[in-house]
């Protein structure tokens, strides 16, 4: 009974540092990601800045998460200071934008086993690359490289990915980290900044 | 500026000007920026190699000498008003 005992707390004790490593890494994604708003010449300052001072703070991950919480909420006058206009999302779009992210997260984990299997179907039959790529604006005003399966177009497997938009599968890492936004109906992605309304911008070709 | 004014010569960092001015650290990083925009602050990377130190270097504020003459202006100006609303309650007293 004493050495179950033994096991299960030391399962406990992994599962609570493993948990605090996560605010860590909340923390420093937070800080990566609210940095975008920033102008890009001083991107990199910031975040190096606020990437030192997070580690500067004793105790425990939450505090640092906390700190990268409130840099956070301030980012956004931080970059008016700096000059740039800060674009003002409704409230309600942000919320609409959020839970389109998570859904789509949740449809990449789904879809997954899929992901893999293509690869290794195409990378099996038409061998490599298995993936081509095109340079599209992303939302927040930087570039950024979508992939999709690259399988011919006269194949089989290519006209059946073409049909079904199942070749554009690996953009949905962009959409669920919101850098990019899709058109309504589609799988396939808009290189368009839909999100604020403007006009779009045409593909570069990469292929 | 108070928190800056106690050691003019001494550089800070963001995080400890908001512990010294008790403001969170959203509010205080747009207020650097601006002070900075002004002229009053300056900032520079700490001088330390960050595979010695063993964490990253970070990035410390100091006044300027415009800095300092306008804060000790404006800490006098308020330390005036103040003591104009008090001065009734005083000679009440």
């Amino acid at each position: 009974m004493s050495w179950l005992s033994i096991v299960v707390g030391a399962a406990i004790a992994q599962a609570v540092s493993e948990f605090v490593g996560l605010f860590d890494l909340a923390a420093r994604w937070l800080i990566r990601r609210c940095s975008r708003s920033l102008p890009e010449e001083c991107r990199g300052r910031y975040v190096e800045e606020w990437a030192a001072e997070l580690q500067a703070i004793p105790g425990s991950g939450l505090w640092r998460l906390l700190f990268a919480i409130r840099v956070c909420l301030g980012a956004r006058a931080t970059a008016r200071e700096l000059g740039t206009v800060a674009l003002r999302v409704p409230f309600r779009s942000q919320l609409v934008r959020a839970g389109f992210m998570i859904a789509v997260f949740l449809l990449g984990v789904f879809l997954a086993p899929l992901t893999i299997t293509l690869t290794v179907l195409i990378a099996a039959i038409y061998g490599r690359p298995v993936f081509r790529s095109r340079v599209v604006q992303a939302l927040d005003g930087g570039t950024v490289r979508l992939y999709s399966f690259n399988a011919p177009q006269s194949s089989r497997v290519g006209r059946f990915l073409d049909s079904t938009d199942l070749d554009a599968l690996p953009s949905l890492l962009p959409m669920a980290r919101g850098r990019i936004w899709p058109t309504v109906a589609q799988l396939r992605i808009v290189a368009a900044d839909v999100w604020h309304r403007r006009p779009t911008r045409p593909f570069d070709d990469a292929d | 500026m108070a928190a800056f004014l106690e050691d003019p010569c001494a550089p800070r960092f963001g995080l400890e000007v908001s512990r010294g001015a008790g403001l969170a650290s959203g509010t205080i990083y747009p207020i650097l920026a601006r002070l900075e925009a002004a002229g009053w602050l300056e900032s520079a990377w700490e001088d330390i190699d960050p595979s010695n130190a063993g964490r990253p270097r970070r990035r410390h504020y100091r006044l300027t000498a415009e800095g300092e003459t306008a804060a000790r202006q404006h800490l006098q100006a308020s330390l005036d008003r103040l003591g104009r609303m008090l001065r009734p309650a005083w000679n009440a007293a």
